[in-house]
């Protein structure tokens, strides 16, 4: 199966999302996860597509902490922060 | 998710565990010194031991992956630091009859600051860049100015107390005015988010602990002080607070049910 770029795109910025969590402990990752799934059937891939998901329950979550959450995300996306796809989905993070 | 029907109960049980300390320490100081001084020994215990085994069960869930596995490892091991430290005052004071300020407790509870400090640093280190100068100054101008009232108020009275022990006394409104920071920032850090719950508890629960650990110095300073006053009830309200604050974290953050019919797909 051909990986298309949008794939590869998705499952970089699944990454990021993923380390930014783990590195704070595996249960907040199982969180995020957990509502992901409950309240919009998706997961941290589709978050790519729909990064206000992700907005919404890290704001729940943290509060004013999210910014510096979202830092994280951003620091590890920094490499590929010139392509557009990834500057739009870390614009919608802001 | 955290049902805002849980955080009402979690507030409910909350009240209530507040109040029945508090009851029970009233009750215990009309029926006389001696009950008193038992009452308040044993309380310790249930409030103190529950702290603890929340903590160990936050430690379980978290493992050992992560900043606030760190985090939890050390607040667990200021529960537990403060659990001893109970535990062998009421073995002292009422077994072994000796002296209880200062002896071995106090290793403990001074033991325990460093902990809680690791805790705050920990969980604070994967956010840090979210905490700007604006918001650590209020903290840390608040908490000179309660260090301040604080020592005016014990030492201002005269003392009969050793050098030794007024360091000693002293050492404890340092250390909370120094662990009111923290939490403090921690409030406004979180604020909005549903982790702010069990921030908001621990602040309230640092400041009581600075003005009770300041009350107790002033008790001994004028030979009033014994185990169960009235004043000690905020001890324990801080111990309720935070065993309070640790319930909300691990039940918001507690391993999710698998879905048995999703598995089976």
């Amino acid at each position: 199966m051909e990986t298309t770029d949008t794939q590869i795109k998705k499952a970089l910025v699944a990454f990021a999302i993923e380390k930014a969590l783990l590195d704070m402990g595996t249960p907040v990752f199982e969180k995020v996860t957990k509502i992901l799934k409950d309240d919009y059937k998706c997961y941290i891939p589709d978050c790519y597509e729909n990064p206000e998901y992700l907005k919404r329950i890290l704001t729940d979550l943290y509060g004013n902490a999210y910014a510096a959450i979202l830092n994280s995300i951003k620091t590890s996306l920094q490499d590929f922060s010139r392509q557009t796809p990834i500057q739009r989905f870390v614009c919608a993070l802001e | 998710m955290q049902t805002h029907l849980d955080s009402l109960l979690t507030k409910k049980y909350l009240i209530a565990a507040l109040a029945a300390s508090a009851s029970v320490n009233l009750v215990s100081n009309l029926l006389g010194k001696d009950a008193t001084i038992l009452v308040g020994n044993y309380s310790y215990i249930p409030i103190t031991g529950s702290l603890m085994v929340l903590s160990l069960m936050m430690i379980v869930r978290y493992g050992m992956s992560g900043q606030h596995a760190l985090a939890w490892f050390a607040f667990g091991s200021y529960a537990v630091c403060s659990f001893i430290a109970e535990t062998l005052w009421l073995v002292q004071e009422l077994y072994l009859k000796v002296e209880t300020f200062p002896s071995t407790p106090d290793i403990f509870y001074l033991v325990s600051y460093p902990f809680l400090l690791m805790f705050f640093v920990a969980y604070f280190q994967p956010v840090r860049s979210a905490i700007t100068k604006k918001m650590l100054t209020a903290p840390i101008l608040f908490s000179i100015a309660i260090l301040a009232v604080g020592i005016a108020f014990t030492t201002g009275a005269g003392s009969d107390l050793t050098l030794f022990k007024t360091a000693l006394g002293t050492s404890y409104q340092i250390f909370d005015a120094i662990v009111i920071i923290p939490a403090l920032v921690g409030v406004s850090l979180f604020f909005k988010g549903k982790v702010n719950l069990m921030w908001t508890l621990f602040c309230f629960g640092m400041v009581l602990v600075f003005v009770a650990d300041t009350a107790f110095l002033f008790a001994q300073n004028d030979g009033s002080y014994y185990t169960g006053n009235p004043m000690e009830v905020l001890f324990s309200w801080n111990y309720i607070l935070m065993a309070f604050g640790v319930y909300s974290h691990l039940s918001m953050f507690g391993k999710p049910k698998a879905n048995k019919f999703e598995d089976l797909r």
